[in-house]
């Protein structure tokens, strides 16, 4: 079982960027550019881009798939912000939600051959704050970034 | 992503670079559950042109691993870059999987 990772710093954050996107797997990809692509100022390492894209890619499949069942019709919400080294990024789905509290550890041996589950985990190993709305179908990421040479 | 497969004998070595997602891992996939259906029992995938792998290419993997074993065989992976080794193993993967430092350990480690 899990708690929302929490941190004060990042609960003020202000998002001033935002995109709808249809729920088609195609586009998860671009979506996590234009985000990435926000963060080219930062000079940060390859490294650091591959896990902020993972955790953003993550929970847009998640929110697609689980959420809105795939139903092209059906939109994502993204609307993100670096600001104070800080980047945020809320995604919302028009689902109904999931129990985010319950998840099975992947980690545990009983586990490690299962074919789903780890997408959630690895979004709270690689960010510094998550968290879901009540009902489960919006997920709040928070990375403190830290500036490259 | 592009996978380039050479066949000897009952071994495939599968070189894969790229990106191991949602949308690439079903052709892995498809590939070498087919070798497997023919009789394929020591497969060797050389990961050192991955750049990232996702949930959904952790999750073909093990999947491949449980198809090559469920036929007595087993499966390698070689030339793993160390982040996404990382990435394995912030979800415990390296636990089940067999890594070998070069493609030449892996063929002679069956």
């Amino acid at each position: 079982m899990y708690n929302n990772k929490k941190l004060n710093k990042g609960a003020d954050v202000r998002l001033s960027e935002a995109m709808k996107i249809p729920s088609e797997l195609k586009k998860v990809k671009e979506a996590s550019a234009r985000i990435l692509q926000s963060l080219l100022p930062y000079n940060l390492t390859a490294y650091d881009l591959l896990d902020i894209r993972l955790c953003i890619e993550e929970a847009l499949i998640n929110a697609m798939k689980y959420g809105n069942k795939l139903n092209s019709g059906l939109p994502i919400e993204i609307a993100y912000n670096v600001d104070n080294d800080i980047l945020k990024i809320i995604i919302t789905d028009a689902g109904e939600g999931f129990d985010y509290e319950n998840l099975p550890d992947p980690t545990l041996e009983e586990n490690r051959q299962e074919l789903k589950g780890r997408g959630v985990y690895l979004i709270r190993r690689l960010m510094d704050e998550v968290c879901f709305n009540d009902k489960g179908n919006q997920i709040t990421m928070i990375k403190k970034i830290k500036k490259g040479d | 992503m592009d996978i380039l497969i050479e066949k000897k004998d009952d071994m495939i070595i599968c070189r894969v670079s790229g990106e191991i997602t949602f949308s690439t891992s079903p052709d892995l996939r498809k590939k070498l559950i087919e070798a497997v259906d023919q009789g394929v029992k020591k497969v060797v995938i050389n990961l050192k042109n991955v750049g990232y792998i996702d949930s959904s290419g952790m999750a073909t993997l093990v999947e491949l691993l449980q198809k090559v074993k469920s036929a007595e065989g087993d499966l390698k992976l070689a030339e793993t870059p160390e982040k996404i080794k990382e990435i394995l193993d912030m979800v415990r993967l390296k636990d089940i999987f067999d890594f070998e430092d070069s493609e030449e350990k892996a063929i002679t480690s069956f």
